[in-house]
């Protein structure tokens, strides 16, 4: 097949990255993906009320090129590169299996580890026939290259993976989208909570509050009082659980924390902390709460525990998490994952025509949560909930 | 009848049994004046038969074998003797040998493990202090033994000596019980190839049985159907639960290895390529006859006709305990007969030449 | 009001969460028990085979320790002057194991605070864990608990004339030769070795011989052990499962263990103690009573009071009692196991073993009561109970401060009338043999 007539082909020297970025997501079995001028959007979602979102940046990748499909253009006659721009819904997209998918990228590196249990053998028992394994050697790793290819509508979606001595062809099976697939709708100028701390922090909470198997996550998050951030847990069959993200040392304040913090403030002390308006927790970075008037001082969200867990593998490797909430209680985990700028990134970014920035290590996952309004769905949570607070 | 030896090579022995140990629970070991014959014959699945001089893993010199046949053939529970000579890992010395205990025979292996005490200073003087509060008995019985005092100054840095017993219990076959046991036959191979570093074939055949497993619910039901009967056998092959899919296995006699397979939601294939077909010894064979086997017809056939290659569908989960002979290191040759079987030979390092230290491997080709 | 609270710092924490993890082999339920000068977790396993318990001293252990005993025995009168509880291991775990957030330095856990809410005009009682952590995150738990009466066993060291002390490593050494599935250890020792041997009790038939699991016997020398001052020839037999779980927690703290014995069918204790934990784990043995055992049904028992059912505060403890009446009787039959040696012992020891049956249901003796036989109980005279009653095990529902003997003060029972400290005759008196008889029972006017 020649090169122009494939809608799109894209070569990376890291499978590992793209790996870890759908990964994220790769709590659902099929994924829907869109391959756009910029890069490929893979999601996901569940019974509606879950949305997992991966970007994979043109940037991830060391060619790129996607040409707009030519049964498009013909059908919507002559088409200009800006419409087709602006339509994002003109862009090729399909349903693969993204279990297969993340299952084929892990292929890439099974080599990685018998170098050792080789030499092991090799040690225990002087070898002859070694040979065949001597392709080991850290050098050949780069030599590795990881293909996306899609030639037309409604081809398979074909991954190669070239390793020195062996090459591996992967044909993932598209199916059409399902066209009521909407995503949660997320109001952005309603936006009534705005907290970014490291994603490990975040991770560590659920993983805690997981370990006594809740089915009810609690938000809670104040910027006037004490606590400010809680996450917690209730349902279970155990205990009840929390995490408070609380400000360093102030146990011994008490109660008057609030007068007493205000003035520090008012001192003009440099502390970042202290330049902001409101109250934070140490951990949080930005810590933005402004309830509606009708919900008092404190914002208070419940979901439901095992779906926001969904997202623990991005909290594990994200660097950081934007947690946001608007008036409807949807609620959004942005993750930034940021690739390490040595070996392999690095270069690869280098050889490229240099006009990406080299912001091209950082990517997004997002997810979507819709609340749980009605209390009465999981049953008397509530009561005891509140004595956490 | 008597049989007692040493075992000098552990590691090959251990080895060697956790291979085998992986395809079946039970074997056939056949103790023979110059070699030892294992042969595991699972219900279903891979068949093996292998044979090592004694002194590839016993002490020739100290080797006694006494029975009425000149040979005597053992039922062996594979995975307690892989337990217990685990136990012999880091051993001085250790003896293998047939005995029997309230009628029960047993192999039993028999270890002598060395190692030298560090003083481990912390750990004594706690203990010191814990002994003196910990009073009563302990103090006045450690007055009365004195010698167990000097014992526990020699503590610091001395040699440990360890016996350990290890007693599996085995079933003595009669000549009889395995007179109808005979290694199998194949034709000549269409080709015959070096197979790739089996890790790699291994993690990459495991990986593929883990997406036709996964992403092929449907033909991962039909597949349970269609192997149900086979599900009472013994073995750890047979007590999978589920679906076990079929990988397409191929090569051709030009260097490549192709292992595929094929679900609803995908087709996924690895190509090895620039990999070794062994000639064949010429002694063996006149120059006519080399020309007239079915590997050089195949071998005539260019690297890119399809015809060339010999195919075999074999059962992914099987062919995964197959390849974990890697453990030892082997030289594996790979002889397909097109949509039959695969016979692979295993060459323990060292034995490459003399070709007397050889696990043949028989898997059948399953319909497609 | 917090009845009971404490802190603990990291190190003590992860020395309670050890602690927790070697209890969680033994049962599903953990015995929270707090007194004055020190808290006691324990766990008794559902055959009352085997008890464990770590004592952790008030001082020595917690950073700050506040257990208000007046008000606590004014408060809840009927309760006795300490507090007592149960919680589900798991739960607890669960609380303890996130310590092991090791990447993130920042915020691990930095102190954590345990209290208890107990208030009589409320339903619920509470525990409440909050774990302080850095950066101003806290981590809070509450959970519910069981108030139950605790059983112990009782074992009294001074009379135990077998004792060894060795290293846990050489221990877990020795384990690890056996197979997982290997039930039974038998301990004994000949000449200058001791020997270690796996053996099972199930009965195997036919081809299933092959299964049988792998009969490993282990020898070291006497000279690998700190102290060995054990009889020859003695053989004591414990669950090899109890046996690695004590070995696996005795490594964690890197501290020499002791055992103490007297002979088969009596229990036998490990214990070691370190950084203000006592430990001690009480198994019954099985084996070979030996002739000294032999006339055990008509030696006078301990008289089995039946102001002891007091004791026995809960519901759930009067039914265990109950069950106790079909206990068995000590072991009369051989259990020696069926395995070899080392290799030099071995013609001797299989000429001896051969003659031996196998012992194929072989259990242990419950530490409390024997478990299933219904021979009654002898009745007992009073004098010989003091020879008698030197290893017994028996619950120690009374409160023992006094006792030197035992491991660590023990608990007083919920029942006023025993509150006071009690000679060691009496305690005596309060156990029951671990190997004791239906037919003892006999003419005792409980059970009649």
């Amino acid at each position: 097949m020649a090169e122009t007539e494939r809608i799109f082909i894209a070569v990376s020297s890291n499978a590992h990255q793209l790996f870890t970025l759908l990964n994220c997501i790769g709590f659902a079995q099929n994924a829907t993906v869109q391959i756009t001028p910029d890069g490929i959007r893979f999601s996901v979602e569940e019974g509606r009320v879950v949305q997992g979102l991966a970007f994979l940046d043109k940037a991830l990748f060391t060619t790129y090129t996607f040409n707009l499909p030519p049964t498009t253009a013909n059908a919507e006659g002559d088409l200009s590169m800006e419409d087709a721009e602006s339509d994002g819904l003109d862009y090729p997209c399909f349903v693969v299996s993204l279990s297969a998918l993340l299952e084929t990228l892990k292929i890439f590196g099974v080599n990685d580890s018998p170098s050792a249990s080789a030499s092991r053998a090799g040690s225990v028992q002087p070898s002859t026939v070694s040979a065949s394994s001597a392709f080991n050697a850290p050098a050949l790793l780069l030599s590795r290259s990881c293909t996306f290819q899609y030639a037309s509508h409604g081809s398979p979606l074909g991954i190669t993976l070239a390793e020195t001595g062996v090459k591996t062809t992967c044909e993932l099976t598209t199916y059409v989208p399902d066209e009521g697939e909407v995503e949660i709708p997320f109001q952005r100028d309603g936006i009534i909570m705005k907290i970014i701390m490291r994603s490990a922090w975040l991770h560590n909470a659920i993983t805690e509050l997981g370990s006594t198997s809740p089915s009810i996550l609690r938000i809670s998050a104040s910027a006037k009082e004490e606590p400010y951030f809680t996450l917690s847990g209730s349902g279970g069959p155990f205990s009840q659980s929390s995490v408070e993200f609380s400000i360093e040392d102030t146990p011994s304040n008490g109660t008057q924390v609030d007068s007493h913090r205000k003035v520090l403030t008012n001192d003009g002390t440099s502390r970042s902390r202290a330049t902001r308006a409101k109250l934070a927790p140490t951990v949080t970075e930005t810590f933005l709460v402004s309830p509606p008037f009708s919900m008092g001082p404190r914002i208070k969200q419940d979901y439901r525990f095992s779906f926001i867990h969904k997202a623990s593998r991005a909290m594990a490797a994200a660097n950081k998490v934007s947690i946001r909430g608007d008036r409807q209680g949807v609620l959004s985990l942005q993750f930034m994952m940021e690739f390490d700028r040595n070996g392999s990134i690095v270069t690869s970014n280098s050889t490229r025509s240099g006009k990406d920035s080299p912001a091209s290590t950082v990517s997004f996952v997002d997810f979507r949560f819709v609340p749980l309004l009605d209390e009465d769905e999981l049953g008397g949570g509530d009561a005891m909930l509140d004595e956490m607070d | 009848m008597r049989f007692r030896t040493e075992v000098v090579n552990t590691a090959t022995f251990t080895k060697l049994i956790a291979s085998l140990s992986s395809l079946s629970k039970l074997c056939w070991m056949r103790l023979e004046s110059n070699v030892i014959r294992f042969t595991v014959i699972p219900e279903q699945g891979t068949q093996v038969w292998a044979q090592l001089p004694v002194e590839s893993i016993f002490e020739e010199t100290d080797y006694t074998l006494e029975s009425n046949t000149g040979v005597i053939n053992l039922e062996v529970p594979l995975p307690s003797l892989h337990r217990a000579l685990r136990s012999a890992a880091a051993a001085k010395w250790v003896q293998l040998r047939l005995t029997q205990k309230a009628k029960v025979p047993l192999l039993a292996l028999t270890i002598r493990a060395k190692s030298r005490v560090k003083g481990e200073a912390a750990l004594g003087t706690t203990t010191g202090t814990n002994q003196t509060e910990g009073g009563g008995p302990g103090e006045d019985a450690s007055a009365l033994g004195e010698e167990g005092g000097g014992l526990l100054n020699a503590n610091a840095n001395r040699e440990r000596e360890t016996f350990i017993t290890q007693e599996i219990p085995v079933k003595v076959l009669h000549e009889s019980a395995i007179e109808g046991l005979h290694e199998p036959r194949c034709r000549d191979p269409d080709v015959h190839i070096i197979l790739p570093d089996l890790f790699q074939l291994k993690s990459i055949s495991e990986r593929f049985t883990k997406l036709a497993t996964d992403s092929s619910p449907k033909a991962a039901a039909a597949a349970a159907t269609a192997s149900m009967t086979s599900m009472t056998g013994q073995g750890p092959g047979t007590a999978v639960s589920g679906v076990s899919p079929k990988l397409e296995l191929a090569a051709n006699m030009h260097g490549s290895l192709r292992l595929s397979i094929a679900t609803d939601a995908l087709k996924i294939s690895s190509v090895w390529t620039d990999l070794v077909n062994p000639s064949l010894d010429p002694s063996q064979l006149s120059q006519t006859q080399i020309e007239q086997l079915p590997s050089e017809r195949m071998r005539a056939l260019g690297g890119d006709d399809e015809a060339g290659w010999a195919r075999v569908r074999i059962d992914g989960r099987d062919w995964a305990r197959v390849l974990s002979v890697g453990r030892m290191n082997p030289k594996v040759v790979a002889c397909f007969i097109h949509e039959t079987a695969l016979v692979l030979y295993v060459y323990l390092p060292g034995s490459w030449n003399e070709e007397e230290s050889c696990l043949t491997y028989y898997i059948n080709s399953y319909l497609s | 009001m917090a009845a009971l609270s404490f802190s603990l710092l990291p190190g003590s924490l992860l020395r309670m969460h050890d602690a927790l993890v070697c209890l969680a082999k033994f049962s599903d339920t953990v015995s929270i028990e707090a007194e004055e000068d020190l808290l006691r977790l324990s766990a008794l396993n559902s055959s009352k085979t085997g008890y464990s318990a770590f004592a952790f001293e008030s001082d020595a252990f917690f950073e700050k320790y506040t257990f208000d005993v007046d008000r606590y025995a004014e408060r809840s009168r009927s309760r006795g002057e300490k507090f007592s509880c149960q919680v589900f291991l798991k739960t607890l775990l669960s609380v303890f194991k996130g310590r092991t957030g090791g990447k993130d330095k920042d915020t691990a856990v930095e102190r954590c605070e345990f209290e208890v809410h107990e208030d009589p005009d409320e339903t619920e009682c509470r525990l409440v864990i909050k774990m302080i952590c850095g950066l101003g995150v806290i981590r809070s738990y509450k959970l519910t608990y069981e108030s139950t009466a605790i059983q112990h066993a009782i074992f009294d060291r001074s009379a135990a004339i077998n004792e060894w002390s060795i290293e846990p490593r050489f221990l877990k050494e020795i384990t690890d030769h056996f197979s997982p599935s290997a039930e039974q250890l038998d301990i004994y020792s000949e000449n200058n070795k001791v020997i270690f041997t796996s053996f099972t009790t199930k009965i195997t038939h036919g081809k299933e011989i092959l299964r049988q699991p792998v009969h490993t016997s282990v020898a070291i020398d006497k000279a690998d052990f700190e102290q060995y001052l054990a009889n020859d020839g003695v053989h004591v037999a414990i669950s090899l499962k109890d046996f690695r779980a004590v070995i696996a927690h005795a490594e964690t703290a890197r501290i020499m263990i002791t055992a103490l014995y007297t002979r088969p069918c009596r229990p036998l204790q490990l214990a070691y103690d370190f950084e203000g934990i006592r430990t001690e784990f009480t198994f019954m043995t099985a084996g070979e009573p030996g002739p000294e055992d032999v006339p055990t049904s008509s030696r006078p028992v301990p008289q089995l009071s039946a102001r002891q059912t007091p004791a026995l505060a809960s519901v759930s403890q009067a039914s265990n009692l109950a069950a106790s009446r079909q206990m068995p009787p000590p072991r009369g039959r051989p259990i020696r196991p069926l395995t070899g040696t080392s290799a030099r012992a071995e013609t001797v020891e299989q000429s001896t073993q051969a003659t031996i049956p196998p012992s194929s249901s072989l259990k242990f003796d419950s530490l409390f009561v024997p478990a299933d036989d219904d021979r009654q109980w002898d009745v007992a005279g009073d004098d010989a109970a003091e020879a008698e009653a030197e290893d017994m095990l028996g619950w120690d529902a009374s409160a023992d401060l006094d006792n030197p003997d035992s491991l660590g003060p023990r608990l007083r029972d919920s029942e006023p009338s025993f509150g006071n400290p009690i000679d060691i005759s009496h305690q005596d008196e309060m156990g029951i043999p671990p190997t004791q008889r239906i037919s003892q029972l006999n003419g005792l006017g409980l059970f009649d």
